[in-house]
């Protein structure tokens, strides 16, 4: 792959005018050509590279089960995972649960409780908890990025299922880490953080259990998201201490917690790109490169 | 200004009064006016008064004035001298004044009053004034040297007037006056020839080259020329240096006179300070090197420095004795000093107290040159006679004649008269000539009687009577000398001069012997005619003002020799201080030399002792050579001895080593012969064993032929039928050995065939372990493949199966719903339950898919008439069965019931009925075969089941 000099000096070319990624496409075709996908060098590529946006969908299916590897048997599983969608949803159309007019997102969590059997009865529907919460931001920011009903939901429910499974351990210590990182990045701030009390109100729940859905534009959302999805949650570390460094002028201004608190909840959302590149070039740096980094 | 006029006339009258206190009141009064004029009115009165009275009172304050006032003294006296009625008062005061030397004399020379005077001597006839005035010019000449320029020629004009008149006498004045005339013309000859030597000679030259003044040269100047002696200036002066300022700065007035007289020839005029500069006075100088020798220098130099003294001393007495020891009538001239200079002398006489035991070492050569002079007093008388007749008119009454005077000599040096000692000699009118006749008579007693050498005396003790002699033996040289020149040279007008003021004594005697007598007879005047005896006293009394002014030069020239003697006193003094030094240094010299000789000798001693410590150190040095040398020999022939002993040792060593060597080789040649024998030795046991052994083989050999024989004999016997025997073996044998190797061919070819096919073989197994893998491989893949698809099925059903559960919960709920709606509401509806229970799943039917498989395949056993049974009813088992082996005897409702009873009762154990269920049916052998009442969860369960064996036969 990195043989040809041609190539080699093409990509070279291009890093230095700064494209970025015309290269990891082709990469990443060849990649999911093999016919038993490798889902290890997919998900390395994934976190090494930007996705190419046309094969992300594709491979987010890919690397969070919702195909299998097996390129074969991807239409018969696709069939398999439509009327898997469609029974649960005639079931709770059936039970009155959802009917045309309730949101996509309801339906789906009302969908994912069906399947992991802790749909309330019809009659409590109390209103959703904090779990359902990030459910539903999820899944409003994913229904963005993904068209398909059907695709959607499975990303749904394989993105939740999978990043707790994977990370439900690690998601306790982010903030320290995020504290451990603004320390050595900019101790300025963490004092003032600490000294004006909003470092133990900082939005960790948007930040982490929500992985960023609802605080971050779809457009760079997705980029975070690919990290996730291939295995690092550190990036979400990251993220929150490039959004406060990149703040940081503004963050120094409050004095009071909740003027931060509410400022970093409504960030702006003009230069979200330019944070999520800084922040995984810093991942990057702390991190390296490293393959399988938590 | 009249009534000062008046007052200070009034006060000058009563100047010269005998009142001495009241004189002495009004000189303070008018000294006290003189200091406070201002216009010169009090001067000029002064001056007035003095040309009118010739007071001597008026001299002595005119003399004193300041020098502001000078200029209107000058004027008035200027004035006065061109007047010739107040002429000579005016040259007269002029005199007086010069003679004090106030100190702005020098101005004189700038002043009208020097031409005037000059021009009056050129142009006056009276011979008193210009004795007088030339007397003046003669004081004044060495006050002014620097005017010479100016007037040198009005100088020699006046000389030369001067002399021709002298010779000339055009005015017929007396022949005394003459003398007097000549007398200060010759003094005047020696001042301008002292002072001007070259102008004056050179004038000279040219005023008696002419004719008219041939006669004059050779009556006055020529004399006079004999008495100088050639003036060093004429070899080394000029005329313009003569002239020159500057030349005259150096002297003073009394070094001018002294130099004027030490050209003079004539003892009178002299001094006898010649000698200071003549060759004698050098070699005393040269010589300071001895002690003694210096002693005398020094001596000598104080005599030749006070020759002159006794002269001067006179002089001085004389100011005060003269008429006091002469008995002379005239009164003193200056009686006011004479007191004062008697005490002067006094004093002098007290402090120069001698200690006896000199005065006779003195007196002795005096008295000796008493005796020696005393040959030469007839002269004077005779030359007295001679001129008797001359100054009989002019000699007033002298009461003493010079002899007791010269026979007064004895007590001159005893202290208690020594005033009169020194008066004593001094004839009556003071000249030098006559002290020096004085001198010459009264010899030497007067020098050292004066003040000078008594210091003299005290300075230097020694000096003094070699100094005496000296002089005594100088004095007659000088009186030799005196009289050649008398006999010879002629006569200086000095001499005669005084000679005949000497006879003037004896005249003045015989004058006031005859006014005594009467006063008539005037026998004899001076010019020798009929006297009248009015003009007799006015020539009387311009002799004596003549003589008067002869005076005072000569008491002005002691002055200045007085000044000088003080300053020669200084230098004896001085010299007598560097002579007592010089001997102090002399005492230390000697101390140090001595010194000097005490370090000498120790020296000298210190090297004898270190030559004798020296010579000891040599001997013992040379023994110790001596010593060191045999014990250096000593040591070397130990040497040598112990060189040869190493030699020898050396040979010994090597003898031995030889010896050693063979000694070692002897050694190995032992061993080598012992190795030798030993082996020697051995071989000779082999041999003899070889011996033995040969021995018995030769028996063998020898038996072994014998039996060889034997057998050969033997053999010989059967050879034949061994023969044929031996062939058929052969042949055998080659025949098996055929077989054989043919056998082993077909073997070898057999083993290659084995190999081959066994190589095929393998290779066969390679590929199909290829095959397997690759089988397996995709086997593998497959299964995950199917795995995955079955995961995602699988996930479908339990999807499909929670769904069925929610909604069979939602049945229920709906069901319990009904029952409690039914029963709350009335009986009669309970038995339309069926119907509206049948309704209702009716109505649920269309909905699900799944249900409506379930319902059609329940159609059947629900048109199938119901089994009755005792199991029917709440036993599993039967239930069970039924569904199995009957499957039309159950009603879907029962079945719908029974399945929900079992999943009311316990859901969790309807996987493992399922599982039964299968297995059961798997040993039934026929699943097909059965109704399709089995749901699809069996079925999936089912194929899970076989999968999952499969896999295991795999594994």
């Amino acid at each position: 792959m990195a043989d040809d000099p041609q190539r080699n000096f093409r990509s070279a070319y291009y890093e230095k005018v700064g494209f970025r990624g015309v290269e990891e496409k082709k990469s990443l075709e060849i990649l999911l050509k093999d016919n038993p996908l490798d889902l290890e060098k997919i998900s390395t590529f994934s976190q090494r590279f930007p996705l190419p946006s046309m094969y992300r969908i594709h491979v987010w299916k890919v690397l969070l089960g919702v195909l299998p590897p097996h390129s074969d048997s991807h239409t018969v599983v696709g069939g398999y995972r439509k009327q898997q969608y469609q029974d649960v949803l005639e079931a709770l159309e059936v039970m009155r649960y959802i009917d045309s007019s309730t949101p996509s997102t309801h339906v789906y969590l009302r969908m994912d409780q069906l399947e992991s059997q802790v749909l309330p009865r019809c009659s409590d529907t109390s209103p959703p908890d904090e779990e359902n919460e990030a459910f539903l931001c999820i899944s409003r920011s994913m229904e963005e990025i993904v068209d398909d009903p059907v695709d959607c939901y499975w990303l749904i429910k394989c993105f939740i299922n999978q990043f707790h499974s994977k990370f439900g351990d690690s998601l306790p210590h982010l903030p320290k880490s995020l504290e451990h990182y603004l320390s050595q990045e900019e101790p300025r701030l963490l004092h003032h953080l600490r000294t004006s009390g909003a470092l133990k109100q900082l939005p960790y729940s948007l930040w982490f259990s929500c992985c960023f859905a609802g605080c971050l534009p779809e457009s760079s959302l997705q980029r975070v998201w690919d990290k996730v999805i291939s295995g690092s949650c550190k990036i979400l570390v990251f993220v929150a201490l490039e959004i406060l460094l990149s703040f940081k002028i503004i963050l120094l201004g409050f004095s009071r917690p909740e003027g931060v608190v509410n400022f970093l909840r409504n960030i702006p959302q003009e230069n979200t790109d330019a944070i999520v590149t800084k922040a995984i070039d810093l991942w990057h740096k702390y991190c390296g490169t490293l393959v399988h980094a938590v | 200004m009249s009534k000062e006029q008046l007052s200070i006339s009034e006060l000058l009258l009563s100047l010269d009064s005998s009142e001495l206190q009241e004189a002495e009141h009004v000189r303070a009064a008018v000294n006290q006016q003189l200091s406070s004029d201002r216009g010169g009115a009090v001067l000029s009165a002064l001056v007035d008064f003095y040309l009118e009275s010739w007071s001597n009172q008026a001299a002595l304050l005119l003399s004193s004035i300041r020098e502001s006032n000078h200029k209107v003294l000058l004027e008035k006296l200027t004035e006065a001298v061109n007047r010739p009625a107040q002429r000579l008062a005016a040259v007269s005061l002029l005199g007086e004044l010069v003679r004090k030397q106030p100190p702005w004399i020098h101005l004189l020379s700038r002043s009208p009053l020097l031409p005037a005077l000059l021009r009056c001597l050129k142009t006056d006839t009276d011979v008193v004034v210009l004795i007088t005035g030339v007397l003046v010019l003669v004081t004044l000449l060495p006050m002014i040297p620097q005017t010479g320029k100016q007037h040198l020629y009005d100088f020699f004009d006046v000389f030369g007037r001067l002399a021709s008149w002298s010779y000339k006498n055009p005015g017929n004045v007396p022949e005394v006056h003459l003398l007097h005339l000549h007398a200060s013309v010759y003094s005047l000859f020696h001042r301008l020839y002292g002072m001007f030597p070259v102008n004056f000679i050179s004038y000279l030259r040219l005023h008696y080259s002419m004719k008219e003044n041939l006669d004059t040269f050779q009556e006055v100047v020529k004399p006079m020329l004999e008495h100088v002696r050639v003036h060093p200036e004429l070899v080394t002066g000029t005329q313009d240096y003569e002239l020159d300022p500057s030349r005259w700065k150096r002297y003073e007035v009394h070094d001018i006179l002294i130099e004027c007289s030490r050209l003079c020839l004539d003892v009178l005029e002299s001094s006898c300070e010649d000698d200071v500069c003549s060759p004698p006075a050098s070699p005393h100088l040269n010589l300071t090197c001895s002690p003694a020798l210096t002693h005398t220098a020094s001596s000598s130099v104080s005599a030749q420095q006070l020759t002159l003294r006794p002269a001067h001393i006179q002089a001085d007495d004389v100011t005060w004795s003269p008429s006091m020891h002469c008995g002379l009538a005239t009164p003193p001239p200056e009686s006011v000093a004479l007191g004062s200079v008697h005490s002067l002398t006094r004093t002098t006489s007290i402090s120069g107290v001698r200690p006896p035991t000199e005065d006779g070492s003195t007196q002795q050569p005096i008295r000796a040159e008493q005796e020696q002079l005393s040959s030469f007093q007839p002269i004077p008388k005779q030359e007295t006679r001679a001129l008797s007749d001359i100054s009989s008119s002019s000699a007033g009454a002298i009461n003493e004649a010079p002899p007791p005077l010269l026979s007064e000599p004895h007590p001159l040096t005893s202290t208690p008269g020594h005033d009169r000692q020194l008066s004593g000699p001094v004839p009556f009118f003071t000249s030098p000539q006559h002290i020096r006749w004085g001198t010459g008579s009264a010899p030497s007693g007067c020098s050292p009687a004066s003040p000078y050498d008594l210091l003299l005396e005290l300075a230097l003790p020694h000096a003094t009577p070699l100094f005496l002699r000296r002089k005594t033996k100088e004095r007659s040289e000088a009186e030799q000398e005196e009289a050649w020149l008398r006999e010879d040279a002629t006569v200086s007008p000095l001499k005669v001069l005084d000679q005949l003021i000497i006879h003037g004594d004896h005249a003045h005697q015989h004058f006031s012997r005859r006014l005594s007598a009467g006063l008539k007879s005037v026998e004899r005047s001076p010019a020798g005619g009929p006297a009248h005896q009015e003009s007799e006293f006015q020539c009387l009394r311009s002799q004596l003002m003549m003589v008067h002014a002869q005076l005072q030069y000569e008491r002005f020239k002691r002055q200045q020799h007085a000044v000088r003697n003080r300053r020669l006193l200084r230098r004896v003094i001085n010299a007598a201080a560097l002579e007592e030094h010089s001997a102090a240094m002399k005492a230390q010299l000697l101390a140090q030399d001595e010194e000097i000789r005490c370090l000498n000798l120790s020296l000298q001693h210190e090297n004898t002792r270190y030559v004798n410590m020296q010579h000891d150190n040599n001997t013992q040095r040379d023994t110790l050579q001596t010593h060191n040398r045999q014990l250096l020999q000593q040591h070397q022939e130990a040497q040598t001895h112990n060189q040869k002993l190493q030699s020898e040792l050396q040979e010994c060593r090597s003898q031995l080593k030889d010896q050693e060597a063979e000694l070692q080789r002897a050694n190995k040649k032992a061993y080598n012969s012992e190795h030798q024998l030993s082996q020697l030795s051995m071989k000779l046991s082999s041999t003899q064993q070889l011996q033995q052994q040969m021995f018995l083989m030769n028996q063998q050999l020898i038996l072994l032929r014998e039996t060889n024989r034997a057998l050969s004999e033997q053999l010989d016997g059967g050879r034949a039928l061994r023969c044929t025997e031996a062939s058929m073996l052969q042949c055998s044998v080659d025949v098996e050995y055929q077989q054989l190797k043919e056998s082993d061919m077909q073997l070898r070819q057999k083993l290659e065939a084995a190999n081959h096919r066994i190589a095929e073989l393998e290779d066969q197994l390679i590929t199909k372990d290829q095959l397997i893998q690759d089988q397996k491989k995709l086997l593998e893949e497959t299964k995950n493949q199917s795995r995955c698809e079955l995961k995602a099925s699988d996930s479908r059903c339990s999807s499909l199966r929670k769904v069925c559960q929610a909604l069979q919960t939602e049945m229920l709920q709906l069901y319990s719903e009904i029952q409690q709606f039914t029963h709350t509401r009335s009986q009669p509806q309970d038995v339309n339950r069926p119907n509206g229970g049948g309704g209702v799943p009716q109505r649920l039917r269309p909905s699900s898919s799944a249900l409506g498989v379930i319902n059609g395949g329940a159609e059947e056993p629900n048109a199938s008439p119901p089994i009755e049974s005792p199991l029917a009813v709440g036993s599993f088992l039967e239930q069970h069965a039924r569904q199995l082996f009957g499957p039309t005897n159950q009603s879907p409702v029962e079945t719908e019931k029974q399945e929900e009873e079992e999943e009311e009762d316990d859901p969790p154990d309807s996987p493992p009925l399922g599982q039964e269920v299968e297995e059961n049916m798997l040993l039934i052998g026929s699943p097909q075969a059965d109704p399709p009442l089995s749901n699809q969860s069996q079925a999936g369960t089912a194929r899970q089941r076989q999968n999952e064996l499969s896999i295991m036969d795999y594994d």
